[in-house]
């Protein structure tokens, strides 16, 4: 209810994206298998819910970035040590998927690289990593998107900021050549100028 | 040191009211040697092990370990924890850094903060919550059979609708926004 001449507040801007490969990489673990997943950003209620479907741990990492984040201010062994901190302990399984949603837009190549070499002894090869990259846009929200899966292969997104930034545009090879032991699997362009990717650790 | 109260369906710590055909009461499906819960204030501090044959809140300071395998345990918002909990179902609206393994469930609300791991058939989060960890829903893993070694924990799948995906997680539009919560903690 809202008090007596108090302006009600605007509802948040949200559009729902069709995500194939994500629902792809989501149907891979459809099996007995145990899974582990990694969520890289900050966990939500549906990935909690579209994963307990599954046999899986599902690891987050909850790392903040876009604006009031800090992480362009740090130096590259700060971010190293950032990530090492923020990683679940990884125990004797390694992951099945990483999920990125779009935090790699809110990164230099340089820092997605000190992820993912983190994460490659992580990997069991064939690990998938899932990303979303603003493609056609040439600029983004300063926040990231709120990214939450309603389904296997649909993801609502609410914008939290109308702030905008310029857009790196990664391409697929972009990421390629900063994630050395991940090859691209495949890109998939999505409404609202987003492209979909998937890359796969590759064996040894 | 405890405030103990006499506990009705009522007064239970509700699981998530996401989901429409969630129960409502747990107590109801739960243990039924429930009756009392005791309440660590927020004044009080503990360290070392807790064990009982009840429910419990902890509104306080608890550094330890929490061993109530047939109970609930609910981290008030007041709750500051750095313990490992043994639960049968295990709500968190504070502070939690350790070990939580819920034969049941887990629910974590909008206002809890937790580092750590979870095991549990069950998990729930409101989005909001803020988790740096592991989330073991896997009814076969290693964590929930040390644990609950002998008393087999709930199977989940095929257990109902209850705990698949909803369209809309939130049961509303916007997604990051839950609904507010009817099923807060008993307070002391």
């Amino acid at each position: 209810m809202t008090a007596a001449g108090a302006e009600p507040l605007p509802e948040p801007e949200q559009l729902e994206l069709r995500v194939p490969l994500f629902e792809t990489a989501i149907g891979a673990l459809d099996d007995e298998r145990r899974h582990v997943v990694l969520d890289l950003g900050v966990v939500r209620s549906g990935t909690v819910s579209l994963l307990s479907e599954f046999r899986c741990r599902l690891d987050v990492m909850a790392l903040r970035v876009g604006a009031g984040s800090g992480l362009d201010r740090l130096e590259a062994g700060e971010f190293s040590a950032l990530v090492r901190s923020a990683l679940p302990p990884a125990g004797d399984e390694g992951l099945d998927l990483v999920l990125c949603w779009n935090l790699f837009n809110y990164l230099s190549t340089d820092q997605i690289g000190a992820i993912l070499a983190e994460l490659a002894p992580r990997c069991r090869p064939g690990c998938r990593v899932h990303a979303l990259i603003e493609y056609s846009a040439r600029s983004m929200p300063a926040t990231p998107l709120c990214l939450t899966p309603v389904g296997r292969g649909m993801l609502e997104a609410v914008v939290v900021e109308d702030q905008q930034v310029p857009a790196p545009r990664y391409s697929a090879r972009d990421l390629e050549q900063c994630m050395p032991g991940f090859s691209h699997e495949r890109t998939m362009l999505l409404g609202g100028g987003m492209q979909e990717y998937l890359f796969r650790r590759q064996p040894g | 040191m405890f405030n103990k109260r006499e506990q009705t369906d009522e007064r239970s710590p509700a699981p998530e009211n996401r989901k429409s055909d969630s129960p409502r009461h747990p107590a109801k499906s739960g243990p039924a040697t429930a009756a009392r819960t005791a309440v660590i204030g927020p004044s009080i501090e503990i360290d070392g092990t807790l064990r009982g044959d009840e429910d419990l809140v902890i509104e306080g300071r608890v550094k330890g370990a929490v061993e109530l395998k047939k109970h609930s345990v609910t981290i008030g918002e007041q709750g500051d924890v750095a313990a490992d909990i043994h639960a049968h179902t295990i709500y968190v609206d504070g502070s939690m850094d350790g070990n939580l393994v819920a034969s049941e469930r887990v629910v974590i609300r909008q206002s809890a903060r937790i580092k750590g791991t979870i095991a549990s058939p069950r998990v729930s989060l409101e989005d909001g919550a803020r988790f740096n960890g592991s989330i073991d829903m896997d009814p076969d893993s290693e964590a929930l059979g040390k644990v609950f070694a002998g008393g087999k924990s709930t199977p989940r799948h095929g257990s109902g609708a209850a705990d698949k995906p909803a369209a809309k997680p939130n049961g509303q539009p916007g997604g990051g926004k839950p609904a507010p919560a009817d099923n807060a903690p008993p307070k002391p």
